[in-house]
């Protein structure tokens, strides 16, 4: 009954997630398995990440951006520890407990950046993709596949495990 | 003084840190990783798919102008008919050398709030933990240092859920008429597991445990709903 029509507008408008594919996809398996330290994780993790992109693709609208950057990379982090907990068997949401993920150097000013670099993975991610990257609450909802409340509550655990690591450094805030 | 951590100043640190992370990593460009033939084939199915979706999403946004009588009867038929709401449902299982993953293409039909537990367990095992996400929910029941994890989730477009098949053997079975698969591990040191399609509901169900075909479908026939207390 629904009549499959293409409508096609231009070369680059059809293939942006080809685009990312093939742009981003070494540096997803490098990031992966600089986590899972296995190959077959690491491209099941690259999978992962790409089908969950498929499912916000409405959410990119330029392949080589800082904004797409940062997602790419957020994903990609949180679907291979995803994968390594999953084979752990680690069913806690706790998220104080530490989670390897990617290694950010501090930027050096030993205050605030210092101490966002330095946070668990999951409370660094929301933080860069809101505050860095300009992520609306609404938008991470859908790219991490939780509810806008839900995220809510995650920036705002995330600020507060910021606040009290600067308190314990003796850093004003 | 509560919030003097500014949305200023976590930007402007927030944006430092990015440049660090960019810099910590290589340039795209750079990175280079030969996938194997089956993870190409998968990724050009999925680049194919998404570009589906969006011309069926860019088509639809342009018919509903034109055909508007045509869409609502469209919608009060998928409404009424079980068997449409099902034929939008897609799922595709691919299997990898050490795991398989389940993903779901829904054709975005409201799913309804609902709630489970296993009506029957193992003597010894208890409900001990639930694990609730946005799409996911875990019961973990414990029989001293025994585990039993029953999982359901929503199949919503693009949900998927993975498991760890290394050394195991799939068995198809059926779960009060439904096609599940049983996964017996050849590995003492990996629990089995059971994963089937409540295709009614949309939900993917799944018991995981150091338990025998038998005794898991008997749980997985005991699924209930659990009813909300008021």
């Amino acid at each position: 009954m629904l009549i499959y029509l293409s409508m096609i507008e231009s070369e680059a408008d059809k293939s942006l997630f080809e685009q990312l594919y093939i742009r981003y996809k070494g540096l997803m398996y490098h990031i992966a398995y600089r986590i899972l330290q296995n190959r077959e994780d690491a491209e099941d993790a690259v999978h992962q990440a790409f089908v969950s992109l498929a499912k916000n693709i409405k959410k990119i609208t330029e392949v080589d951006c800082p904004k797409t950057y940062g997602y790419i990379v957020t994903i990609i982090e949180r679907k291979s520890i995803d994968s390594l907990r999953a084979n752990k068997h680690i069913v806690s949401t706790d998220f104080e407990e530490s989670e390897p993920g990617i290694e950010i150097p501090p930027p050096g000013e030993g205050g605030l950046a210092d101490a966002i670099a330095k946070l668990n993975p999951r409370y660094r991610e929301v933080i860069l993709l809101h505050y860095a990257y300009g992520y609306k609450t609404s938008e991470l909802a859908d790219m991490l596949d939780m509810k806008q409340d839900s995220v809510r509550r995650l920036l705002w655990r995330a600020k507060e495990a910021l606040r009290k690591n600067l308190e314990e450094g003796g850093i004003p805030v | 003084m509560r919030d003097q951590l500014t949305d200023e100043m976590l930007t402007q640190a927030a944006k430092q840190v990015a440049v660090s992370m960019k810099a910590s990593l290589p340039v795209p460009e750079e990175c280079h990783h030969e996938f194997p033939p089956e993870f190409e084939r998968d990724m050009k199915r999925l680049i194919a798919q998404t570009e589906r979706r969006r011309i069926m999403r860019r088509y639809l946004q342009r018919v509903v102008a034109a055909c508007l009588a045509v869409v609502i009867s469209l919608s009060a038929w998928l409404a009424v008919d079980a068997e449409a709401r099902a034929a939008f449902v897609q799922w595709v299982k691919t299997v990898y050398e050490q795991s398989v993953v389940y993903e779901f293409f829904h054709s975005g039909v409201e799913q309804a709030d609902t709630s489970y537990r296993l009506g029957w367990v193992p003597e010894g095992y208890t409900m001990e933990n639930e694990v609730s996400g946005d799409v996911i929910t875990t019961l973990i029941y414990l029989s001293g240092e025994d585990a039993i994890y029953f999982t359901y989730e929503q199949a919503e477009d693009g949900a998927q859920t993975k498991l760890f098949t290394d050394d195991a053997n799939t068995e198809p079975v059926m779960v009060h008429g439904v096609e599940g698969e049983f996964y017996l591990s050849q590995d003492n040191a990996e629990s089995n597991s059971l994963v089937w399609f409540d295709g009614e509901n949309n939900i993917l169900f799944s018991i995981s445990g150091f338990i025998d075909k038998e005794t898991m479908i008997k749980m997985a026939e005991s699924v209930e709903i659990i009813e909300p207390s008021n």
